[in-house]
C-alpha cells in the first residue's frame, strides 16, 4: 500500500513553466512523512499530485500499486472518498452544515458507491468525541473556535478510514497550542490506525517529528531523511 | 445533493424568498391573468358556438362590374363595344337557396351532421299602435331550429315549440316588445312593403345580446314565407355539427359542390377569433416577460453562490464528489425554488380567480349585472406550474454547469492565496 512517484513533473502556464522536476520516490504505507521547502518550492503541487486531486505533465503515481492516470473517473472518485483524507490549512467546513454533518459528508457519497456506512457514521462521532468534541456535534463551525473547526475538517478527513492522510499546512493557520493538538491526532493516527500521514509544513519542530523528512527546493528533492528518532512516534 | 441543496436555500432566507416571490407572481400572474381572459373567451365562443349555427348556408352573393353588366345587356357579341360613362359596381344577392332539395339529400345523410334548420329570415317593419320598429323576422320549423341552436333556453315566456303551430304568431326579443310598447299576447303589426299583416306575441326571448334581442322575432317558416310572398322558399340553412371544431372543413367540403354560399362558424366570427389570438399573444408575452425576469433572478443568484461557495465545491470535490453531484446541488436550488414558487403561485393564483369571479360588470354587450367570467381550466394550472418550474430550472442549467466544471485544486490553490 505505498505510494509511487514514477518521474513526476508538472508544469503550469504557457509558455510551461516547470515546478516539479522528474521526481522519483516510494512512501512505504504507515509511514509519517513531512514534507517542507520555502515557500513556491513545490510542496502542494506535490501533495495534490500524490494525492489524487491534481495529475502530472508527465510521470505518474501509483498508489498501492494501482497507477493514478490509468482509473477510470468513477474510481479515481472511489479513491479521493474512500483512500485518501485531505487536510488544508483552512478548514473549508460547508457553513449551513453542523460539526456532525460536515464530518459525516464523505459518509454521504460513500452511499453512492455502494459502501454499507452504518459503521462509519458510527465512527464519526467517535473521532468528534476523541478531538474533544463531545456536545458540540450539532453546532454550526462559525460557532466553533479555529481549533475546532480545524479539528472537525481533520475527523471529516479521516471519517472514511482512508489509508493515506495528506495535509497541506494544517497547522498554519493555528496558535502554537492548537497547532501541538492538530500534530498530537496526526500522530496517534498514525500510530492507531496505521495511516500513511505525508504533511507540509514550514514548523521545522513539526517536520523533525516525523518519520522522513523530504525538503525541496525549487521543484527538486534537496534532502530526503529519516529522522533517526521522531520524538511522537 | 437534495439535502445540501435544501440547506443552502434554507441558509440565505432572505435571497430564497425574494427569488420565490418572482416565480410565485409570475405562476400567480398567469393562473388570473388567464382565468379572466379564457373566461370571457370560452364565454364568447359558446355563444358563438351555440347561439348560432356551426355552418350556416346562405343564398349566394355575385359581384356586378360592367363586364357582367354588358354581357347580361346586349349579349357575348355585342358586350365588347359598350363603354360606360360611369362603371357599375355592385353585388347581386340571390334571394334565395338555388336548391334546397339538393341540401335536403345532402345533409340528411352526412353523418356529421347533428340537425339542421331550413329557414327563411327577411327584414321587415313592425308596428305597435303609433311606434314603429325595424328588425328581422326569422322563419323556421320550431323542431328543427331548436336543434341546432340554443335558442330554448333564451325563452323568458312561452313556448319555442308553439310557433309551429302557424297562424301568425311570433316569440319576440324582450328588447324589441319593449321598444313597440307592446306586451305578450299582443298583435303587432308586420310589414314587408305596402301591406301590413298581424302577428300574436305568444312569448318572448332574451339572449342577454342587446342588439339580438331588440331585432329579433321567430315565427313559423311557412308564415314568413308568405309573409314575404314566396312560397317555399329559403334563402339560409342553419346547420348543426357534431363536432363544431370541424366545421371549416366540412363547409369547404359542401362549398366545392354547391352556388350557394357556405360558411362555418369561425369564418363568420374570424374577426372574434383573430381578437382571440391577439389575446393569447398578449397572454403568454406577458408571462413570458415575467417569468424571464424571475428566472434571471435566479441564474444572477445561483451564480453569485457559486462563486461564493468555490471553496466548498472544492473540498466536495476532493472527498469524492462528482461534477454531476455538483451540478445537482445547484439545479435542485433552482428546482426546488421553481417548484415551490409555481405552486405557492397557483394557490395565489387561483385566490385571484376567485377574487375576479366576485367583481360585476354593467352594461355593454353581454348585457348588464353579468359576473366576471372566470376559468378554472386545469390546462391553465399545468401550464403555470410547468413554465414556472422550467423557467426556474432552465436559469440554474448554466450557473450549476459551471459549478459542475470546478476542479478541486484550482480552487484550493486560490483559495489559499
Ligand atoms: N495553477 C497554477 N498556475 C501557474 N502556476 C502555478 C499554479 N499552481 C502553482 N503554481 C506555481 O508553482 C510553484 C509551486 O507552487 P506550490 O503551491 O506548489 O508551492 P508551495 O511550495 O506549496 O508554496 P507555499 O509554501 O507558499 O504554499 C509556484 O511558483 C506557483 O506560483
Ligand atoms: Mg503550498
Amino acid at each position: 500500500m505505498s505510494i509511487k512517484a514514477v518521474h513526476l513533473s508538472k508544469s503550469f502556464g504557457e509558455p510551461a513553466i516547470k515546478v516539479l522536476h522528474d521526481l522519483s520516490f516510494e512512501i512505504q504505507a504507515g509511514d509519517f512523512v513531512a514534507l517542507t521547502g520555502r515557500s513556491g518550492s513545490g510542496k502542494s503541487t506535490l501533495l495534490y499530485l500524490l494525492g489524487a486531486l491534481d495529475f502530472p505533465t508527465s510521470g505518474h503515481v501509483e498508489m498501492g500499486g494501482h497507477d493514478l492516470s490509468a482509473v477510470s473517473e468513477r474510481e479515481l472518485h472511489r479513491i479521493r472518498n474512500q483512500n485518501v483524507g485531505f487536510v488544508f490549512q483552512f478548514h473549508y467546513l460547508l457553513p449551513e452544515l453542523s460539526a456532525l454533518e460536515n464530518v459525516l459528508t464523505p459518509v454521504r457519497k460513500a452511499v453512492d458507491f455502494g459502501v454499507d456506512v452504518s459503521s462509519f457514521e458510527t465512527r464519526g462521532r467517535e473521532l468528534l468525541v476523541r478531538f474533544g468534541l463531545e456536545g458540540k456535534e450539532g453546532r454550526l463551525p462559525r460557532h466553533l473556535s479555529g481549533g475546532e473547526q480545524q479539528r472537525v475538517a481533520i475527523a471529516r478527513a479521516l471519517v472514511m478510514k482512508p489509508k493515506y492522510l495528506f495535509a497541506d499546512e494544517p497547522t498554519g493557520a493555528l496558535d502554537s497550542a492548537n497547532g501541538e493538538v492538530v500534530i498530537r491526532l496526526f500522530e496517534e493516527t498514525n500510530s492507531v490506525d496505521g495511516t500513511t500521514v505525508i504533511m507540509v509544513t514550514h514548523d521545522t519542530g513539526f517536520a523533525a517529528r516525523a518519520r522522513r523528512q523530504i525538503r525541496l527546493v525549487d521543484g527538486r528533492i534537496a534532502e530526503d531523511i529519516v529522522n533517526s528518532a521522531p520524538s511522537g512516534v | 445533493m437534495l439535502f445540501l441543496a435544501i440547506r443552502h436555500l434554507v441558509s440565505r432566507k432572505k435571497q430564497t424568498t425574494l427569488t420565490l416571490l418572482g416565480i410565485v407572481f409570475g405562476a400567480a400572474a398567469f393562473v388570473a391573468i388567464s382565468g379572466f381572459m379564457l373566461g370571457f373567451q370560452y364565454f364568447l365562443l359558446d355563444q358563438l358556438i351555440n347561439n348560432d349555427a356551426h355552418i350556416r348556408i346562405s343564398a349566394r352573393e355575385d359581384r356586378v362590374d360592367s363586364v357582367v353588366a354588358s354581357g347580361d345587356l346586349y349579349g357575348k357579341s355585342g358586350s365588347s363595344s359598350v363603354v360606360w360613362v360611369v362603371e357599375p359596381s355592385g353585388t347581386r344577392t340571390s334571394p334565395k337557396i338555388e336548391n334546397p332539395r339538393g341540401w335536403d339529400e345532402v345533409l340528411s345523410k352526412d353523418p356529421r351532421v347533428e340537425a339542421y334548420s331550413p329557414q327563411f329570415s327577411t327584414q321587415v317593419l313592425f308596428l305597435s299602435g303609433v311606434v314603429s320598429a325595424t328588425g328581422r323576422m326569422i322563419g323556421s320549423e320550431p323542431d328543427a331550429q331548436r336543434k341546432v341552436t340554443n335558442i330554448e333556453n333564451y325563452i323568458k315566456t312561452g313556448r319555442f315549440l308553439d310557433l309551429a303551430a302557424g297562424g301568425n304568431r311570433i316569440i319576440v326579443g324582450t328588447g324589441l316588445l319593449k321598444k313597440l310598447g307592446a306586451g305578450d299576447g299582443s298583435t303587432v303589426f308586420v310589414s314587408t312593403g305596402r301591406t301590413q299583416t298581424p302577428f300574436k306575441v305568444i312569448g318572448t326571448f332574451e339572449t342577454g345580446n342587446r342588439q339580438l334581442d331588440e331585432s329579433t322575432v321567430f315565427a313559423s317558416l311557412s308564415d314568413t314565407q308568405r309573409l314575404s310572398g314566396n312560397q317555399n322558399e329559403i334563402n339560409n340553412i342553419a346547420v348543426r355539427l357534431f363536432d363544431f371544431n370541424r366545421a371549416r372543413e366540412i363547409a369547404r367540403d359542401w362549398q366545392s359542390m354547391a352556388v350557394d354560399r357556405v360558411e362555418s362558424w369561425d369564418e363568420i366570427n374570424a374577426s372574434f377569433l383573430n381578437v382571440f389570438q391577439i389575446q393569447d399573444a398578449t397572454r403568454y408575452l406577458m408571462i413570458g416577460i415575467i417569468l424571464l425576469v424571475a428566472g434571471f433572478g435566479i441564474y444572477n443568484i445561483l451564480n453569485v453562490v457559486v462563486s461564493q461557495k468555490k471553496r466548498e465545491i472544492a473540498i466536495l470535490r476532493s472527498i469524492g464528489y462528482e461534477q454531476g453531484d455538483i451540478l445537482r446541488l445547484f439545479f435542485f436550488q433552482g428546482l426546488i425554488l421553481g417548484i415551490v414558487g409555481s405552486a405557492l403561485g397557483l394557490v395565489m393564483g387561483y385566490i385571484a380567480c376567485l377574487g375576479l369571479e366576485q367583481i360585476k360588470f354593467g352594461g355593454g354587450p353581454m348585457g348588464g349585472g353579468a359576473a366576471m367570467k372566470v376559468s378554472f381550466d386545469k390546462m391553465i394550472y399545468i401550464r403555470a406550474f410547468v413554465f414556472g418550474s422550467m423557467s426556474a430550472a432552465l436559469a440554474s442549467v448554466l450557473p450549476a454547469r459551471s459549478a459542475g466544471k470546478l476542479t478541486p485544486i484550482d480552487i484550493i490553490r486560490s483559495g489559499a492565496e
